[in-house]
């Protein structure tokens, strides 16, 4: 999986956006063989088949891949499912959900950082007040605010006796 | 006719015999006691008014009266002298014993009750000891109890306090969600644990 070219994109970071990705490049790869069968047919040339989203769109430019080589399409189906299939994925929860712009932020950083085809998946946890809990496989690292409060909990005594004084 | 009834029959014989012979013996004696020859008794009969004269009677009697008069009072002082004499000797005595006595029980006594001072110092005192240290090691203990008391108070008061504020923190920042002002605070912590995150994904 690391001698692969493929780059996903900032957007795609969730498993579920990578298998919808997959789904839609296997219904493509679909539509591209019979494109390929109609031109061949016609002898004209292979014309991408209909619509594509923003993120398969994305993972053809990440991969380098032209829409209309069938060859390079299923190759890259071929790799886009053993990253589904095999990618480290990061379960990551905050205070509130961030905007697609921290999503980015995160999944560049998770990237770089840790794995290239870092999966990521949001929620939300009112009571932890800020900060970020972090679940990677069993575990849990927990960097909320909340944590740190209660950790450094014996602290705020001393606070309060220094501030008495 | 068995033979102890023989035997009783032939005691009784005997006895009776025995019997016989010491009565015979003793009618021998008696005859040969009256059998005797009596002494002689001479009467002598002297008349007293033969002797002296009536007047001389009265004046020995009276002698003999005041002669018996004087032995008797000097008899009866020398008696109260005598028993005068022995009272005192004897009240002497007496004081003497009863003080000799008393002396000497009383010293005992003394030394008796200075033994039982003694013992009842030292029980006191060793009583006291005891008490002293029972004191010392309850105050001690007491203080010991008083001081853990007071800092699990403080520490349940710390805890109590921490918990106050800890819930009243989160609850605040619970309410006042701002992600993209937690945002650097968030990746600085990411980056500090990088190691450890990456470790545990890719393991």
């Amino acid at each position: 999986m690391s001698g692969t070219l493929v780059h996903l994109p900032t957007d795609l970071y969730s498993p579920e956006q990578l298998s919808a990705v997959v789904i839609e490049l296997r219904t493509y790869i679909g539509a591209l063989r019979d494109a390929h069968v109609r031109a061949k047919a016609t002898k004209a040339e292979v014309a991408a088949p209909g619509h594509m989203s923003a993120l398969l769109l994305g993972v053809f430019r990440g991969a380098g891949t032209t829409a209309t080589d069938l060859d390079a399409c299923e190759k890259l189906l071929k790799e886009l499912e053993t990253i589904r299939d095999k990618a480290p994925a990061v379960h990551l929860m905050m205070a509130a959900l961030p905007n697609r712009d921290l999503k980015r932020k995160f999944t560049d950083w998770f990237r770089t950082s840790v794995h290239p085809y870092t999966l990521l998946t949001f929620a939300t946890r009112a009571d932890i007040g800020g900060g970020v809990i972090v679940q990677a496989g069993s575990h849990v690292y927990d960097y909320s605010f909340r944590q740190q409060i209660l950790r450094n909990r014996s602290r705020i005594s001393e606070i309060y006796a220094r501030v008495r004084q | 006719m068995d033979t102890l009834q023989l035997v009783l029959v032939i005691g009784l014989i005997a006895m009776v015999v025995i019997n016989a012979a010491s009565l015979w013996w003793a009618m021998r004696l008696n005859h040969q006691l009256h059998s005797r020859p009596q002494p002689k008794v001479y009467e002598v009969k002297v008349n007293a008014a033969e002797v002296m004269a009536d007047i001389d009677i009265a004046t020995v009697e009276k002698l003999t009266r005041q002669q018996l008069a004087k032995v008797a009072g000097e008899a009866s002082l020398r008696f109260k002298k005598s028993l005068d004499n022995t009272v005192d000797q004897m009240s002497v005595k007496i004081g003497d014993m009863a003080s000799n006595s008393l002396s000497g029980e009383f010293e005992k006594y003394q030394i008796s009750l200075q033994a039982l001072r003694d013992q009842s110092i030292q029980e006191f005192s060793k009583l006291q000891k005891e008490l002293d240290d029972r004191r010392t090691q309850l105050t001690e203990h007491l203080d010991k109890v008083i001081q853990t008391e007071g800092e699990k108070r403080l520490a349940a008061l710390d805890t109590r306090m921490n918990d106050v504020v800890s819930s009243y923190l989160i609850e605040s920042l619970g309410s006042q969600v701002d992600l993209g002002a937690q945002s650097a605070y968030i990746f600085e912590t990411l980056e500090k644990h990088k190691d450890e995150i990456k470790k545990d994904i890719l393991s």
